[in-house]
């Protein structure tokens, strides 16, 4: 089965080394190879690749406006961002609005042509490594969902001593603070305790025994 | 009936007020005289004199009095005499018996006769706008000018404050909140005070008149309750005093009749009715006007209706169809069309009962229509002038922002000049204790200049970090647009030879290589990626942060949680990077000192303060032995100045180190755009 490959990215460098990819494999096939948006997006309107390797900095367009307007205007095509950017926002971002993997460029050799067949084969595939850490954060943000956040130090004290039932004006005397820095932490304690009144805020702190 | 009675009332108000006018009722026969205005140059005495004889001729002949006050006006406006002008143009609009016309002419003088001195020719003004806007049914504003000439009578410099005008000024406000169907009970309240003031002066002249506009409105005021009718019964009690005071007024004698006649019909004696009813038809011969009569055959024929004598009902009924036909009157023919096709119903004369229904149908649709064309043009009226209302009120508050600015300016002006005299007074204080003053000045002097050279040192901070920030991302940049993009495109190619060719012996060294290969390139990625945050630059601040954290996690293990609890806004870029630089800082201080296993980022907004915290379980840090001279912490120290911030530290070994940041936007915010 041919699979007919595209790509798009503004290194010359990188162009040549994805093409002799390509030539290494009997059944991969250069479909074409441009240097900006505008140019991939007038080549695709006469037919379309199987497989489209994008780079997500054009100088023409972002890569994930380009990502939006090709899924939009051709829903079948195969999108893998090759990319040297390996933030998990941009992991879950192109992810999430239709691409269908996400390989960096840094990854080692083997890693991209299996991209390719995974994702030519219906299956969506992200780069191990980061499909690890994008594993990890899920399961550290599952940790934390039930527990409040943990207090900073200076929130801590604040909370001590709003529930000894010091005002707002005799805390920010005593930590030498603003009355508006103090006002501030009380409502970010609030929220980040989910309690809507200073009542709440005292039965928290003998909850955590900052007070007896 | 009610519907009956309500409209013989309307037609009286048209008819009394208009009589209400000063000359009117003096003018019974007098001759021709040979008056003219035809002299080039009467005096302005003269031009008065004319017109008061014309006004006498007003009612015996009101051609010659249009012309002559034409002339009069003509004759003022040639002398610049805006007095005549007003006088005569009230004149000719009294005679106008097109209340549009009418008050085109008295919209024309409007000007000119609010300011004028005397009274009368106010009082007139008003008398006559307040009828002409009754007329046109313009409700409000005929009320409105009422009360202009209330002001006028009770204004009046003379003797007596409520003599003769007030009076007047009374019944036209009476009049026309007669007109006003809720308002009969004001109607009422009026009519009664005019009637006071002329019990009091002992005077005839209106008594009539205000009898039967007080009878009539306690008629109405009774409002078709039958159970009650003290209304009705009071209301005939003024019409029949206002009877004998009327014998020299045709017609409101005969309107008088007609309410009589409504009055008795509506406590259902209905033989007083028709008596009162004939009598009105009889006293209308041929010189009444031909609606008393129509108005006359329909009260008949109702009463008629009322006592099933029906054939005497189409009998009266169709006189005064035909009356009504003949003068084009459409809002009467309706109403005796349905009366007619009732009468016709019950003398089983079916055809003709249909027959009428249909006209009656026809016509109705037809004035309907008319009526929603009128509601129309005059909704569209009101809208313009209300706009017109509203560039008004712009221009005066235009006027006022001008008069104020000059106060404000005058007020300056003032105060420039008290504090000039102070700073004399000041002047001589100085000489007198020169000395002292010198010492204190140059202590001053070194505050400000404190206080410039702290300005002076945020500006220099600013334009540093700024500087330094620009050549950052230019670096940044560089090295990943090219030098890490190149590299990558060489680990892409010896990817391709590693496939290409049996490397045999080789195979480890390469291996090797491209090991090394990748820890550059990832070195020189997070180089580039310090000095140059992509995510901030598009997703801003807490995206970046977030990002940051769970990547430097990553490499180095240390467990960093990002807390956000509030919505934290997008800011200026430079500020963003510069919040995003101290916390990259203050972990990588962390890193490398502090040996913690967790750590804090967290960031507030409270407007306008926000709050960076970055916190961790380390050993703490050692204030005394200052690590703030670190390159770390000096650096973080000259952001937070330039930001005109707050840094607040605080360390333990038992429980770590705990730095603040706070901001406060609406500063950056002013500093930004000064």
């Amino acid at each position: 089965m041919n699979i007919h490959i595209g790509i798009v990215d503004d290194h010359e460098l990188i162009l040549d080394g994805i093409e002799k990819m390509i030539d290494q494999f009997r059944d991969f096939h250069l479909w074409g190879r441009y240097r900006t948006a505008e140019a991939l997006r007038r080549a695709l309107v006469i037919n379309q690749p199987d497989i489209l390797l994008m780079d997500l900095q054009l100088p023409d367009l972002s890569g994930n406006e380009l990502l939006r307007i090709l899924c939009a205007q051709y829903p079948d095509l195969k999108i893998v961002a090759l990319t040297s950017m390996d933030s998990l926002f941009n992991v879950k971002d192109m992810m999430h609005h239709g691409c269908k993997g996400y390989v960096t460029k840094q990854a080692s050799g083997d890693i991209l042509p299996e991209a390719i067949r995974r994702v030519f084969a219906g299956e969506e595939y992200i780069e191990p490594e980061l499909k690890q850490r994008w594993t990890e954060s899920i399961m550290k943000a599952e940790r934390h969902r039930y527990q409040a956040g943990p207090l900073s130090l200076r929130e801590e004290e604040i909370l001590k001593l709003i529930a000894l039932e010091f005002t707002t004006q005799e805390i920010a005397d005593k930590l030498f603070l603003s009355q508006r820095t103090v006002d501030s932490h009380r409502y970010s304690l609030m929220q980040k305790l989910n309690v809507k009144n200073a009542a709440g805020l005292v039965r928290l702190a003998v909850q955590m025994g900052l007070v007896d | 009936m009610d519907r009956v009675w309500r409209y013989v009332l309307f037609l009286f108000l048209l008819a009394g007020i208009c009589n209400m006018l000063p000359g009117t009722l003096t003018a019974q026969s007098v001759e021709l005289p040979a008056l003219t205005y035809d002299d080039s140059k009467i005096s302005q005495k003269e031009i008065i004199s004319c017109y008061e004889k014309v006004n006498q001729l007003i009612v015996a002949y009101p051609d010659s009095a249009r012309q002559l006050f034409q002339r009069g006006i003509a004759q003022s406006n040639a002398q610049h005499y805006f007095y005549g002008v007003a006088l005569h143009t009230i004149g000719l609009a009294h005679l106008q018996s097109d209340p549009k016309i009418a008050l085109r002419l008295l919209s024309q003088v409007k000007k000119h006769v609010v300011n004028e001195q005397d009274a009368d020719i106010r009082g007139m003004f008003y008398l006559l706008l307040s009828r002409v806007y009754n007329n046109l049914e313009y409700k409000d504003s005929a009320i409105a000018a009422a009360y202009e000439l209330l002001k006028v009578a009770l204004d009046q410099p003379g003797a007596d404050p409520e003599e003769a005008n007030s009076s007047l000024a009374y019944q036209t406000l009476a009049a026309c909140y007669s007109n006003n169907q809720k308002d009969e009970l004001l109607s009422i309240y009026y009519y009664e005070k005019a009637l006071e003031l002329e019990k009091k002066y002992k005077r005839s002249k209106y008594l009539g008149r205000i009898y039967f506009g007080l009878g009539s409105a306690y008629a109405n005021s009774n409002n078709g309750d039958t159970l009650r009718d003290d209304g009705y019964r009071k209301g005939l009690h003024f019409l029949q005093q206002a009877l004998p005071l009327l014998t020299k007024d045709t017609f409101l004698l005969l309107s008088a009749y007609q309410n009589i006649s409504g009055v008795y019909g509506n406590l259902n004696d209905f033989d007083s009715a028709r008596v009162y009813a004939q009598k009105s038809l009889a006293y209308s011969g041929a010189k009444a006007a031909a609606l008393t009569r129509i108005q006359s055959y329909y009260l008949l024929g109702i009463l008629s209706l009322r006592q099933n004598r029906f054939a005497e009902a189409i009998n009266d009924l169709k006189n005064g169809l035909n009356l009504a036909k003949e003068n084009g009157l459409r809002m009467k023919m309706v109403q005796f069309y349905l009366k007619l096709s009732y009468a016709s119903d019950h003398m089983h004369q079916y055809d003709t009962a249909l027959f009428y229904l249909k006209r009656y149908v026809d016509l109705q649709d037809s004035l309907v229509m008319e009526e929603k064309m009128k509601l129309t043009v005059r909704l569209e009226l009101n809208f313009r002038s209300a706009e017109k209302d509203k560039t008004i009120a712009q221009k005066n508050l235009e006027l006022n922002e001008q008069k104020n600015r000059i106060k404000t300016n005058k007020i300056w002006m003032a105060a420039g000049l008290l504090t000039s005299f102070c700073l004399l007074g000041w002047i001589i204080l100085f000489r007198r204790n020169v000395q002292l003053r010198r010492g204190r000045e140059a202590e001053q002097l070194k505050q400000e200049l404190t206080l410039y050279q702290q300005g002076e040192e945020i500006r220099h901070l600013n334009a540093m970090i700024k500087g330094e920030e620009k050549e950052r991302a230019r670096l940044g940049r560089e090295l990943h647009d090219g030098i890490v993009s190149q590299l990558a495109a060489v680990k892409l190619n010896m990817n391709i030879i590693r496939l290409k060719y049996p490397l045999a012996d080789a195979r480890q060294d390469y291996e090797n290589m491209l090991l090394q290969l990748d820890e550059t390139a990832l070195d020189l990625r997070k180089t580039a990626h310090n000095l140059m945050p992509g995510i901030l630059i598009e997703h801003g601040l807490v995206h970046a942060l977030e990002s940051y954290c769970e990547k430097t996690s990553n490499f180095t293990g240390i467990d960093i949680r990002f807390i956000y609890e509030a919505m934290i806004p997008r800011m200026e870029p430079d500020l963003e990077l510069s919040l995003y630089r101290m916390v990259q800082e203050l972990v990588q201080n962390i890193i490398k000192h502090a040996g913690a296993a967790r750590a804090l980022v967290q960031i507030d907004f409270h407007d306008p303060l926000l709050i960076l915290t970055v916190e961790d379980n380390g050993t703490g840090i050692d204030l005394k032995t200052a690590t703030l001279t670190g390159i770390g912490l000096s650096n973080l120290q000259s952001r937070v100045k330039a930001l005109q911030g707050r840094m607040d530290i605080k360390g333990s070994p038992d429980r770590g180190t705990s730095v603040f940041l706070e901001f406060d936007l609406s500063l950056i915010n002013k500093a930004g755009t000064s």
